[in-house]
């Protein structure tokens, strides 16, 4: 099947744009390493349909803000509504960063992918960090599907 | 130095040199370890010089089979001081709808995460989604 016979496939009939429910992505996530020297902290916050990131790296003395930045929302399938993972793109200047952004059993897990434009000599590089928040309905999801296996 | 996260800083911050990553430890045939997957059946890495060429099949049904080739828009190592690349970022426009693509490799697994972004109100109803799927090199022998 080539590209048109899957968007055929895919019903290209109505075109409706979805918004997904954000609601369980919203808050506050820590990273789960208390001694983390990567992203420490996430806020996640409603904008207009979507969210908006702002993440805090580890400094020496205390967190350090990189501003507020927008996100392309996901669900888990295409019939889904629940928005469980993003993406999003910092362009600080110094350094451009790409956030992939999923859940997984209840915690967030951040994959950051960083470009230094600042000729410092120090090299792009991969990161992986876990996240948690004390109000997530995920982790609520998650104890009601256990209660009912 | 410019940080916003202690782990940017360099030790030694005179010692600086130009970063250049070769992608190498990705170059051959990948396949999905699900077999039944509805997603991606394949990927094939060519590495030339520091340029990462990336090809995708799927199964022709939920996903076309044949994406089409894309370079690594951004190669990365695993720390700030470098060493071989082993993730990179790219992506594909299929038309009806785009795909976002980070891939790292772990313990010998290519992971893929693919973020799915309908194009031109082709959604049809249906949400932007996400998946992430793992594969096995292909034997050379």
């Amino acid at each position: 099947m080539n590209n048109a016979e899957v968007h055929e496939a895919a019903g290209a009939a109505i075109s409706v744009e979805r918004t997904l429910d954000v609601s369980a992505l919203l808050g506050e996530w820590s990273n789960t390493n208390p001694s983390a020297t990567g992203i420490v902290r996430l806020l996640l916050t409603r904008a207009g349909d979507g969210i908006a990131v702002r993440v805090f790296g580890a400094g020496h003395s205390e967190p350090l803000d990189w501003g507020e930045t927008p996100a392309e929302l996901f669900a888990d399938l295409p019939e889904l509504t629940q928005a469980t993972s993003f993406t999003s793109f910092y362009d600080l200047g110094f350094m451009s960063v790409w956030l992939l952004v999923y859940v997984n059993k209840g915690v967030l897990v951040v994959i950051s992918l960083t470009r230094f434009q600042d000729g410092s000599g120090r090299s792009n590089y991969w990161g992986r960090e876990f996240f948690s928040s004390p109000g997530s309905r995920f982790q609520f999801n998650e104890r009601k599907a256990l209660a009912h296996a | 130095m410019k940080y916003l996260r202690i782990q940017d800083q360099l030790e030694n911050s005179g010692a600086a040199a130009p970063a250049t990553l070769s992608p190498s430890n990705f170059s051959g045939s990948w396949l999905n370890t699900n077999k039944d997957t509805p997603g991606v059946t394949r990927v094939t890495c060519n590495a030339e010089g520091n340029v990462l060429r990336v090809r995708f099949e799927g199964n022709g049904s939920s996903e076309p089979s044949e994406w089409g080739e894309a370079n690594a828009e951004l190669l990365c190592a695993a720390g700030v001081h470098g060493g071989p690349a082993m993730s990179f970022v790219t992506s594909f426009d299929l038309g009806f709808k785009n795909v976002r693509v980070g891939a790292n490799l772990n313990q010998g697994l290519l992971v893929i995460a693919t973020f799915h972004s309908w194009q031109n109100h082709n959604g049809a109803g249906r949400s932007n989604y996400f998946s992430r799927e793992f594969f096995h090199r292909v034997n050379q022998s």
